[in-house]
């Protein structure tokens, strides 16, 4: 099974790497379908790139309770964050609180922390800034920390609710434009945060596999994400949704210890 | 602990008539300046009573979560795809012997696709909030009272880079209902009264609306303040449901648009605008075989309305060139004939043609180039018809595969803006968890 879930995470990967190959080189090629559809992209991402980017930091977090007899999880998202953008992350999760354990009203409570850094941005900083007067080096980066409540309502259900502080942000700047069309941006300095309350539930389907759904809004933002995945003992496969986002499906793939 | 379902929320909701807007709202800050800090210590709040009230009292949690994603592909105009999302938390405390109360927050995304109320655009997306508290009192053994307060607040967006909650149509409904429900053997008979209020913060003035939009206004004339006092009664005897629904609209501010200009230099009356939608409706569950089951349903609606109409041939234009009245006054009707074939323990397949005819009393339609067409009544006729597997996979996950096929035909031949006349397809699957 592990083998099956690792070639379609490669053929996804290389299927997407294969469609953004231009077949057009040139001037041409702006005008062609694929050229307009890549315009389209890239004005939507630049109408909103704090959006998109804190978006790709939400792929890194795992916002779920800690299995009911574990007391953690260390957890790091590989697609689409290190596998392709070098967005290297670390989520932790601790259970202060069982379910029950003191009091039977007492629902378990997980602490949560996350933090990513672009790998790429950073190498690319280190080489550029060299010579540089600039005092704010370039950095692609984004935390989270937060709670969560989690109460078992049957032998193979949980219901969970949190709330979390997220934060993304971005500072690039380039030598050269990046031209998309008519537009050019030379500088890409962005920071997007926002509280968000979730609510989600865990359904174990056989034993170490669960199915959850959940669901977030952004207090300030009014933004919504969600997700829909499955674990195994290891593994996470799944998909997060962002309905007003750049991508509105983000398909990921994870790998977690638990202790 | 005690399992329950809210089925009958989702009634209380209007069906307000939808209608687009012309104008664009201005793009602002992405992230609004919402009291996230007081949104928080209510969340806290909300988290504790949770945690507290599980086990305090006898308490019964629901949770619903429903992802739908698809494809909608119309005979005219751009695909899209479709996304939807529905979250409802809920809890039902049962505080003394015959005495409950329900509580129940519901937030739901809508986003583009194929839509079936005339005047909605396919690319509008919805974001929903709704909070119900419910009282239940069961007294003695066959009347059950209910009392009930419930807020929505709904944002739209019509435009790609439209802030939420600057939306034209944007609006605030807080009310409630009383009713009583009394079971004399087989009959169940059930009486309410619902008040609410609808405001519309971002709206503007319904003329307005026609000047700037030209020709593409087609407001149902229902975007503006309004108190909504609904009665409704209903009877369930064996396999077979009946229902009536009296609603009355009475706007706030909203004048009648008249046919003679006025000392100010407007075409308002003195008169506020009244509307009455009436519904009477019928439904049997007929079990034909162990694994076949019809759902026959018959549903007729009348709404009268006191508004007219004028119509502006070009942006900016002061001077109407049309009035029309009783403009908004339609008959409609909607038959359903939903088939369920249980196929196995864990697989169902629906059929699902509907049926929906809708009669203006007094509007004509109008020609390719906007022009009224004298001596015809506008009509709609809508069809649709569903196929969907659902798969129950566990307790509490279930997965839907479904398609729909929609036909409307319209006498109503202007559709620069909007399709009258049109086919469409939308696919896909629906996944869903609850407990």
């Amino acid at each position: 099974m592990k083998v099956f879930y690792l070639l379609t995470h490669l053929l996804t990967y290389l299927l997407i790497v294969f469609l953004c190959i231009p077949p057009v080189q040139g001037e041409d090629f702006w005008t062609t379908s694929l050229g307009e559809g890549i315009i389209n992209l890239g004005l939507r991402f630049l109408d909103n790139p704090g959006d998109f980017i804190f978006n790709l930091h939400s792929d890194n977090l795992d916002f779920t309770p800690v299995l009911k007899n574990r007391h953690g999880t260390i957890r790091t998202n590989l697609f689409p964050s290190v596998l392709p953008t070098t967005w290297l992350n670390l989520n932790l999760k601790i259970k202060i609180l069982s379910d029950g354990g003191y009091k039977p009203w007492i629902p378990q409570v997980d602490l949560i922390g996350q933090y990513g850094r672009m790998l790429a941005i950073d190498l690319a900083a280190k080489y550029l800034t060299e010579n540089s007067t600039e005092t704010v080096k370039p950095a692609l980066t984004g935390y989270t920390c937060g709670l969560i409540f989690t109460k078992a309502v049957d032998e193979t259900a949980r219901l969970y609710v949190g709330v979390n502080y997220s934060y993304a942000g971005v500072n690039i700047k380039l030598d050269k434009p990046v031209e998309v069309g008519e537009f050019k941006m030379s500088e890409l300095n962005v920071a997007v945060a926002d509280y968000f309350i979730f609510t989600g539930i865990e359904n174990e389907i056989k034993e170490n596999k669960y199915v959850i759904g959940s669901l977030g809004y952004g207090l300030k933002s009014r933004k919504i994400v969600s997700r829909i995945a499955w674990y195994s003992k290891h593994l996470e496969l799944g998909f997060n949704i962002y309905p007003e986002g750049l991508f509105v499906i983000h398909p990921f793939w994870a790998y977690h210890w638990y202790f | 602990m005690m399992k329950f379902k809210i089925q009958s929320y989702d009634k209380l909701r209007i069906d307000p008539e939808r209608s687009r807007t012309g104008q664009n709202s201005p793009h602002q800050n992405k992230f609004g300046t919402g009291q996230a800090k007081l949104k928080i210590v209510f969340s806290f709040f909300l988290l504790t009573a949770y945690s507290s009230l599980l086990t305090a009292v006898p308490v019964a949690p629901y949770y619903d979560f429903q992802f739908t994603q698809g494809a909608s592909i119309p005979s005219s105009g751009d695909w899209y795809f479709t996304i939807n999302l529905v979250n409802d938390f809920g809890l039902i405390t049962k505080l003394y012997k015959n005495h409950s109360i329900i509580g129940l927050y519901e937030l739901k995304y809508l986003g583009p696709g194929l839509k079936r109320q005339e005047g909605e655009k396919f690319a509008d997306r919805y974001l929903d909030y709704l909070f119900v508290l419910r009282y239940n009192w069961l007294f003695g053994k066959n009347l059950t009272l209910k009392a009930q307060f419930d807020y929505l607040k709904e944002n739209r967006r019509t435009v790609a880079n439209e802030a939420w909650g600057l939306g034209l149509y944007d609006y605030n409904r807080t009310g409630g209902l009383v009713s009583g429900e009394k079971i004399f053997g087989q009959l169940k008979v059930d009486i309410g009264l619902q008040y609410h209020f609808l405001e519309f913060p971002n709206y503007t003035d319904l003329l307005k609306e026609f000047q700037q939009g030209t020709e593409e206004a087609e407001s149902s004339a229902g975007k503006q303040n309004h108190h909504l006092i609904q009665l409704r009664t209903g009877a369930v005897y064996k396999e077979n449901r009946f229902n009536l629904n009296v609603a009355i609209q009475q706007y706030t501010k909203q004048k009648v648009i008249t046919n003679i200009r006025q000392p100010d230099g407007t075409y308002y009356s003195s008169e506020l605008q009244k509307d009455i939608i009436s519904t009477l409706s019928a439904e049997r569950v007929q079990k034909l075989r162990p694994w076949l089951v019809i759902v026959p349903s018959i549903n007729v609606k009348n709404r009268t309305s006191n508004q007219n109409y004028q119509h502006f041939e070009s942006a900016g234009s002061t001077v109407p060139v049309s009035y029309q009245a009783k403009y908004y006054d339609y008959t409609q009707l909607i038959i359903g004939l939903p088939f369920y074939f249980q196929l196995s323990k864990k697989w169902e397949l629906v059929t699902n043609p509907e049926f929906d005819y809708k009669l203006y009393t007094n509007r004509p339609p109008r020609d390719e180039n906007n022009n009224f067409v004298a001596g015809e009544k506008q009509r709609n006729f809508l069809f649709l018809l569903t196929l969907a597997f659902n798969k129950k996979s566990s307790d509490i996950s279930t997965t839907t595969f479904f398609y729909t096929y929609q036909q409307q035909t319209s006498n109503m031949k202007f559709e620069k803006y909007l399709s009258y006349n049109y086919s469409g397809h939308f696919f896909g699957f629906k996944y869903s968890l609850r407990y």
